[in-house]
């Protein structure tokens, strides 16, 4: 039963650090609802904060304690000391509470299966490991699997484990999915002006999505999250966009810290805002300077600590030394097995057949220019991926291509959304109506 | 009109709360958390004593507080099972001691399966390279011994590609009443992970009952070690040098 209450109260904490530290109004749920931004911000704020201390040579048990009672008190001093209202905190719980019930639902569920996945049992439990023992980000050198990928998915999971009395590893991996309520939870309310739509929709769209595995301490489900998000910021990019640009650029980085393949993704966004429409010259170099600082950033903590900064298997030998006959051997491969991954994956099939739709018909959208970009890139990426990678690519694309198209298909859920709701509105306005009477009567 | 709207929207939406509760099996989940702990789950997952047998790895770690790191030997495939006992305190330090798990005895049979090629062979051969010495043998049971005219076992060892690396001719055997045995007296280690091993027998009539048998030497003998901690097929041992 104990740990059933920790489920419960790791809600409640991982919830805290979507509320602090900006100031959430919720003196009604529409107001809340208006906060949704917010709620982002702070988890982004919190998530980039964690990476910092990620960073540091300090053992991960002296500064947890501090950062919860830190949080603690804020909240409390914001919702308690400051204007204290009931209303107040049963308006955030009332807000809360359809992300709550499904977090616990699967969380009990993550609870139960327990099991690893393979990639976890070989690197991010292990390093995980490491954090949770207080060893710092520099010990990760004697870990000799470490060169695979960045650690802060793995830092997140030893942190989050740390936290709680209990100590389980599991705990650190329910924050995973918390990301993942929190981030489809905002991006159907930012679209469904109304709650009980965006309510049945979330559910329905968490109960289609939702597969265990994904939770089995492998680190696409933290990109396929982030990537919502920030689909959403370049969906909305013309009505906020400085604010959307801060919040993308902290975004990437953490995703360039969580795995190997997150530079990609990282150059892929840099891509989407500087050929993107709405945003202006100024804001485009800025954006270039703090992305260039993020990759040298990335290139001095390496360096610093002598970790390798390429191990994945690709070098410049094996790409020159590619005959037409190979490529277009690995091409045989690559290419069904990507369609056949994408059908498998509705939403990034669906995105695409959206995306082409939209660009048949509606091409005066001024956000299709970034996700044009995105889909081509993205791609590209998969196919050249596997088409450098020095290793055996039917192998290659059996282990990780479907790993590889979920992370990505992230970014396209707010056009399956959209959709979605353009097709409520018609049949709202009787637009189907009108044309099955005028076709068919 | 407008709160009959609202009230059905209100039906759906716990509707699809009903739903999510039994497609994700809450009650099932709530009953095994509060009826089992965390270990008794992780033993109910990965098996105490087979499969990845987390769960005596489990054990020991609890019942031994193991100071350095230890090397684990499963004879069942499967994926990495360091992950519950590894140390990173000292984790390139390990000692002399060894766990196994599923220890099939001193000698490790693997029944083989003909292909369309009329020929034998094992899949993930690689998997036991760690886990052998020399002096394997194959064994033929079921067979038709009388009569033999030089029964021949050819053994192919091939590339991830399927191309021929290695192709040796047993012509020497020992027949028992029902059964054939040919001593195989390869050096594997030479070999990379990636390669597959095959057998054709020629001039030896095969029949539907007949079965095939790839027998390995064991690297690991316990009895020359002393045993530390036994539970069915799974060992904690000390190395004696």
């Amino acid at each position: 039963m104990i740990e059933i209450i920790f489920i419960l109260l790791s809600y409640i904490t991982f919830l805290l650090l979507a509320l602090i530290p900006l100031n959430i109004n919720s003196e009604s749920i529409s107001y809340a609802k208006i906060n949704l931004d917010k709620i982002i911000y702070n988890l982004t704020i919190n998530l980039s904060l964690l990476f910092i201390l990620s960073l540091l040579p300090t053992n991960i048990k002296y500064y947890t304690p501090i950062f919860i009672i830190t949080y603690l008190l804020l909240f409390f001093y914001k919702s308690i000391l400051i204007n204290f209202s009931f209303k107040k905190i049963i308006n955030i719980l009332l807000f809360f509470y359809i992300p709550g019930i499904v977090f616990i639902c699967f969380a009990l569920v993550i609870a139960n299966k327990l099991y690893l996945g393979w990639d976890a049992k070989y690197f991010y439990y292990i390093k995980s490991l490491f954090f949770f023992n207080g060893f710092s980000l520099e010990d990760l050198n004697n870990f000799s699997e470490n060169k695979w990928h960045p650690h802060l998915g793995s830092f997140y999971w030893a942190f989050f484990w740390n936290l709680f009395p209990i100590k389980i590893e599991y705990f650190g991996r329910l924050f995973y999915l918390f990301i993942y309520c929190i981030s489809i939870f905002y991006i159907t309310n930012k679209i469904f002006n109304k709650k009980s739509i965006s309510n049945i929709l979330y559910i329905i769209i968490l109960l289609a999505l939702f597969n265990y595995e994904r939770f089995s301490g492998l680190q696409e489900i933290l990109i396929f999250s982030l990537l919502i998000i920030l689909s959403y910021f370049f969906f909305n990019s013309y009505s906020n966009n400085k604010i959307y640009i801060l919040f993308t650029i902290l975004i990437s980085n953490l995703i360039l810290w969580i795995k190997s393949e997150g530079i990609v993704y990282f150059l892929i966004i840099l891509t989407c805002i500087l050929i993107g429409r709405s945003i202006s010259k100024k804001f485009k170099i800025i954006t270039l300077i703090f992305f260039i600082c993020a990759i040298v950033l990335k290139y001095i903590i390496y360096y610093k600590y002598n970790f390798i900064y390429n191990a994945q298997p690709y070098n410049f030998n094996y790409i020159f030394s590619l005959n037409f006959e190979t490529v277009i051997n690995k091409l045989k491969y690559i290419i069904p097995y990507l369609i056949y991954y994408s059908l498998k994956n509705y939403i990034f099939f669906l995105g695409i057949v959206i995306l082409i739709y939209l660009n048949l018909y509606k091409n005066h959208e001024k956000y299709l220019r970034s996700f044009n970009t995105f889909a081509i890139l993205n791609i590209f990426f998969i196919v050249f991926a596997y088409l450098i990678r020095e290793t055996e690519v039917l192998y290659s694309i059996k282990t990780t291509m479907d790993r590889v198209v979920f992370a990505s298909s992230g970014f396209y859920l707010v056009l399956l959304l959209i959709t979605i709701k353009q097709i409520i509105t018609k049949f709202k306005n009787g637009t189907y109506i009108k044309l099955f009477n005028k076709y068919y009567r | 009109m407008f709160t009959t709207k609202k009230s059905k929207k209100k039906i759906i939406l716990y509707f699809i709360i009903i739903l999510l509760l039994f497609s994700t099996n809450f009650f099932v989940n709530f009953y095994n958390i509060t009826k089992f702990n965390y270990e008794q789950r992780l033993t109910k997952v990965y098996g105490f004593c087979s499969k990845e047998s987390i769960g005596y790895l489990n054990y020991l770690k609890t019942k031994y507080k193991f100071d350095k790191n230890i090397k684990i030997v499963n004879y069942v495939h499967s994926p990495n099972v360091n992950w519950i006992i590894i140390n990173p305190i000292k984790i390139n330090e390990y000692s002399n001691e060894l766990i196994l798990l599923n220890y099939p005895g001193p000698e490790i049979k693997i029944q083989l399966n003909k292909n369309k090629l009329d020929e034998y062979n094992i899949d993930n051969f690689y998997f036991f390279l760690d886990k052998i010495r020399k002096n394997n043998y194959l064994e033929i049971k079921k067979v038709k011994t009388n009569n033999l005219s030089k029964p021949i076992l050819k053994i192919f060892i091939k590339d991830s590609k399927g191309n021929i690396i290695k192709k040796i001719e047993v012509t020497k055997f020992k027949i028992y009443k029902d059964k054939i045995i040919y001593p195989i007296n390869i050096d594997f280690e030479d070999l990379k992970d990636s390669f597959k091993i095959y057998f054709r027998l020629t001039h030896i009539e095969i029949e539907n009952d007949s079965e095939v048998f790839f027998i390995l030497k064991n690297k690991y003998e316990i009895n020359r070690d002393q045993i530390l901690d036994n539970f069915e097929k799974c060992y904690y041992i000390k190395k004696n040098d």
